[in-house]
């Protein structure tokens, strides 16, 4: 039983590209996150990427992002700020911390 | 011997006639599964061993003989009175070096011999240490080994005919003895060496005393029933009618089909034996109630129907309860002294509701049961008066007391506790009434184990968030340890077991304020810098970051990494 994931594209309420995942994110399904970033960014807009319902994420996760860091802008839940913070993910690309709502 | 005329039958009347020269011998040959041994069913034997096995077994000289590839053992009546003592039946059939086993590096030397010269050996009182009592015995024996062959005459095993002289060499060596002591006149032999005899009769006699006593505390520790506890329980017993091993006080905690845990603690009125077997009676009957009962109310209703039918059983006093893996109590109690729980943060609660009289009284109500949560890294104690009862001190001074020691030693794991506890409060032993203990620590420790691949990370977490909830922690350090294992977890799944697909486990453990997490895997994982991929090595990072302290140890079993870090909300 692989983790629960579910990736949708759409547009930002400022127009730009939006990719928005909810669930969990691990090594047994980051590839899916991998995927729909490679085919989700362009080279003109950077990329929005809502992860602010993922209840989990690990380094597997991270690796993907990375991958994207130049093109993608995060907004991520309080709980994985830290994970974001000292992986180093802060300082390559912008997060938002986006309280729930 | 009769002639079928069907095809196999000849064989089969064969070797039923050759058991059949000694009916008990033969009785028990022809229990044993000789399929399962490389001779094969006796119906098909080669008249070589039927042979031979007749000829041993309508001797009455004492003789065993061994037969085939694995030398299986065969004896007649003589050498099973004489020599196998308690190996006997279950010698039949097996492996000589196995039923020798203590002597086989004398004996296994000596039979190769004959197997390969086909030549006769010959040893007079030769010592050997049998077991055939169940303990070391020096023993002397004059015996031969000599060839037995096939149907086309090649070596196959070997018939030993023996005599036993333990007797008679023991008895020279206490002559000798006396010899050497010198200046004893003649009655002064006889008298030595009667007394002599008369001691070696009394160590006989204590032997058989002790094989007995071997039975009777075997029978005993079976009313008490199995010693294996639900994870983060801990039982200590100490029957006050020593040397009885049990007395009339009981303990059990039983896992139930839905995952909750049944526990009960009793005590029947009475000492020593008596008291124990209405004990067991009471115990065997508790524990079938807890396995189909919705509460524990229930359960001491049907125990109390239960008492009326066993004479002496009135009067016992019991309490049970249920446990969830949350720590969700119910429990109720029946003359029982109350439960104890003592809290992390030193205050002791009694679990005092839920209460009725003694089991087999006349009931004024039907019985009643009450909650109780055992919260994060309390402990719950439930135990019988003999722990905490002491002349002309209140019981309430005892309960203090034992809540003050599960307070002290709120680092230890469950089983020092107990010893504590145990060892202060009823110091060393001997006490005039039994002791039952019965503590658990919540939550219960958390060991699982997976397949080691990426899909099963999901449903492991799931777990873990689950027991992690359970010791108390907060949103924020829940998510650092699931992280945290999650990339031990992924780690060893990557790297761990490449080639295999081997097991991924995880242990989580509270020890005093802290969690202790313990990843374990079967493979070497690789250098971190070797890793070709520059961010999958934030795995280790993440580990170190998250938690207050990682490990890491790989040898050649595989991998562990034991992480800690402090209770936090």
């Amino acid at each position: 039983m692989t983790a629960m994931l579910q990736i949708t594209t759409g547009r930002a309420p400022d127009g730009r590209p939006q990719l928005t995942a909810i669930g969990e994110i691990d090594l047994g399904n980051a590839d899916e996150l991998r995927r729909a970033l490679a085919d989700a960014v362009s080279p003109d807009q950077r990329l929005l990427v809502d992860l602010t319902r993922v209840d989990y994420l690990d380094s597997a996760a991270l690796a993907a992002l990375f991958g994207q860091a130049d093109h993608i802008d995060i907004h991520i839940s309080p709980l994985n700020e830290s994970l974001l913070t000292i992986s180093g993910l802060t300082q390559v690309t912008n997060v938002r911390v986006i309280p729930p709502s | 011997m009769t002639m079928g005329s069907a095809e196999g039958r000849p064989h089969e009347a064969t070797a039923a006639d050759v058991f059949a020269v000694d009916p008990e011998i033969g009785r028990d040959l022809a229990r044993v599964d000789w399929g399962a041994t490389p001779l094969g069913p006796p119906a098909g034997w080669p008249q070589s061993l039927q042979t031979a096995v007749s000829i041993l077994l309508s001797s009455r000289f004492s003789m065993w003989m061994a037969w085939g590839p694995e030398l299986t053992f065969f004896c007649n009546s003589a050498y099973r009175r004489d020599t196998l003592g308690r190996k006997y039946p279950w010698a039949l059939g097996r492996p000589a070096s196995e039923v020798w086993a203590e002597i086989w590096g004398d004996i296994g030397p000596r039979i190769a011999t004959v197997l390969t010269t086909g030549q006769a050996t010959w040893d007079e009182a030769l010592l050997l240490f049998l077991e055939r009592s169940g303990y070391p015995e020096e023993t002397y024996h004059t015996f031969s080994y000599s060839p037995l062959r096939d149907d086309d005459g090649a070596l196959i095993g070997m018939l030993c005919v023996v005599s036993e002289d333990t007797d008679r060499v023991i008895g020279e060596r206490r002559m000798a003895t006396l010899r050497d002591l010198g200046s004893f006149g003649a009655e002064d032999k006889t008298l030595l060496s009667m007394l002599c005899g008369a001691m070696a009769q009394a160590l006989h006699r204590a032997y058989a005393f002790d094989q007995q006593r071997e039975v009777a505390v075997t029978l005993q520790r079976s009313i008490l029933g199995t010693v294996v506890l639900p994870p983060g329980f801990a039982a200590r017993y100490q029957p006050a009618s020593r040397p009885l091993e049990v007395g009339g006080d009981w303990y059990d905690a039983v896992e139930l089909p839905d995952g909750r845990i049944g526990i009960m603690v009793g005590d029947c009125v009475g000492r020593g034996l008596p008291a124990a077997t209405i004990m067991g009676q009471l115990r065997s009957a508790g524990r079938a109630l807890l396995l189909r009962a919705t509460g524990p109310a229930e359960v001491l209703t049907a125990l109390d129907q239960f008492t009326a039918l066993l004479p002496g059983a009135t009067y016992t006093t019991a309490l049970c309860a249920i446990l969830d893996p949350d720590g969700n109590l119910v429990y109720s109690g029946a003359g029982h002294p109350p439960a104890v729980l003592a809290l992390p943060d030193g205050q002791t609660v009694l679990l005092t509701e839920g209460r009725g009289p003694s089991l087999g009284v006349r009931l004024p109500a039907p019985r009643t049961q009450a909650t109780a949560v055992v919260a994060p890294r309390a402990v719950l104690l439930l135990y019988t008066d003999g722990l905490i009862e002491r002349r002309r001190h209140p019981l309430d001074e005892g309960i203090r007391r034992v809540a003050d020691i599960a307070q002290d030693g709120y680092e230890l794991p469950v089983d020092q506790l107990a010893d504590r506890i145990m060892h202060e409060m009823t110091g060393s032993g001997g006490g005039s009434d039994d002791v039952a203990l019965l503590l658990y620590r919540h939550p219960a420790p958390l060991d699982m184990s997976f397949a080691a691949e990426p899909g099963e990370l999901a449903p492991a977490r799931a777990v873990l968030r689950a027991w992690l909830a359970r010791t108390g922690a907060g949103m924020p350090m829940v998510r650092s340890v699931l992280v945290a294992a999650g990339e031990a977890c992924a780690n060893a799944i990557e790297h761990g077991h490449r080639d295999t697909r081997g097991q991924v486990r995880l242990i989580g453990r509270v020890v005093g304020e802290l969690v202790h997490i313990t990843v374990t895997d079967t493979g070497r994982w690789r250098p971190e810098a070797a890793d070709p991929d520059p961010y999958r090595g934030h795995g280790l990072n993440l580990m170190r970051a998250l938690m207050n302290q990682v490990k890491l140890n790989t040898d050649v079993n595989g991998t562990t990494v034991e992480m800690s870090t402090r209770i936090t909300q």
